[in-house]
């Protein structure tokens, strides 16, 4: 039985609920984290950080449904990162973080993704988050405009604009090969 | 001619399945006559592949799935031990705080009453000149005061019934001296 079917027992404990949400749901988290800090940030602080704030105050959760609660900390946690003065960028290569020996790693390493991932990065933050909810995510805009505490025409806005500039960024790309 | 930026946003939202169903059909008339605007959806579409490898490409190995959950497992520990370590502190602090009030005041409190209660106790000494007997003690201005018996016996007896008289006068009030006209 994997963690997904696993249901908590109605008495289960707000620790064990939590642990249950670790386990479960960190895999997607972490690579939401890294779909918007890109290598500004280290995802696995900001999915950390994110677990850790929704810890301190845990009895106010809701601990059996926590995916969209923990997918809002972790998209406003790495915002705020972004947000930062001064954040030093962490080296292109993810290093642990991705996946070593898999197609997409694989996939990485052709430039044209290198490529679409660092004009992803230059991305305005809000455009970046929107658009990691909408394609990776298959979140609807009215869930994202919830996540972003956003409405839905300004989080239409901000997919559009993106992929706009991302298609300016690799136009200008593809005329310089 | 070029695919105006509001056809762009219609076909974007025509993949994300943001586009209503009246809109769809009305958009799939216009792919099946306008070619440059299928040709754009074809390119949309690649462009939404090239950024799935990106999005695929950031999800985290294993390896690193396990240490972020020990990490956030281990913190989330730490905060309970923490937090269940200075709740005990805090109370043991505030415990050790009365306690040292306790004592400062009794402390104070003892001293204070046995000062005044020295100060003020009387005691009995025999006259020889006067054959009488007196009974010394000290009113609260500092000023001894000296009242004569004529047998040792009733001396004693007011000296002592005086100092019991303090005692629970002190015991009610906090020190003070008894005048001895209020025994008489």
């Amino acid at each position: 039985m994997s963690n997904e079917d696993w249901k908590p027992p109605a008495d289960a404990s707000t620790a064990e609920l939590f642990e249950r949400a670790v386990r479960l749901h960190t895999r997607r988290l972490l690579a939401v984290a890294r779909g918007i800090v890109g290598n500004r940030a280290s995802p696995e602080d900001v999915v950390q950080q994110a677990f850790m704030n929704l810890y301190q105050h845990r009895d106010r959760y809701d601990w059996r449904e926590p995916g969209g609660l923990l997918r809002r900390t972790v998209v406003n946690e790495s915002l705020r990162i972004l947000r930062q003065p001064k954040i030093a960028a962490l080296p292109d290569d993810p290093g642990d973080g991705g996946k070593a020996d898999s197609p997409s790693r694989q996939m990485l390493d052709s430039e044209m993704v290198v490529q679409v991932r660092r004009a992803i990065d230059r991305l305005p933050e809000n455009f970046r988050a929107a658009l990691v909810l909408c394609e990776y995510e298959k979140m609807s805009y009215a869930q994202i405009a919830e996540t972003l505490g956003a409405t839905i025409p300004q989080v239409k806005t901000w997919i559009h604009r993106g992929r706009r500039q991302l298609a300016e960024m690799l136009k200008e790309y593809a005329g310089q090969i | 001619m070029a695919v105006h930026d509001n056809d762009i946003d219609l076909l974007n939202s025509y993949l994300d399945g943001e586009l209503p169903v009246p809109e769809c059909e009305g958009l799939w008339r216009r792919l099946a006559v306008e070619q440059e605007l299928a040709a754009e959806l074809d390119r949309l579409r690649s462009d939404h592949a090239l950024r799935q490898d990106v999005w695929g490409a950031c999800e985290p190995s294993d390896q690193a799935v396990a240490m972020t959950e020990n990490r956030v497992l281990r913190a989330a520990r730490k905060h309970d031990w923490l937090s269940t370590g200075n709740h005990i502190l805090r109370v043991l602090t505030a415990a050790a705080a009365l306690i040292a009030v306790g004592f400062g005041f009794g402390w104070s409190g003892r001293n204070h009453a046995n000062s005044v209660a020295q100060a003020n106790a009387p005691y009995v000494q025999p006259q020889a000149s006067s054959g009488k007997f007196l009974v010394s003690l000290r009113d609260d201005t500092g000023h001894v005061v000296q009242i004569p018996f004529d047998s040792l016996d009733e001396a004693s007896h007011f000296a002592d019934d005086l100092e019991q008289a303090q005692r629970n006068r002190q015991a009610a009030d906090g020190p003070a001296v008894v005048p001895a006209m209020e025994r008489f």
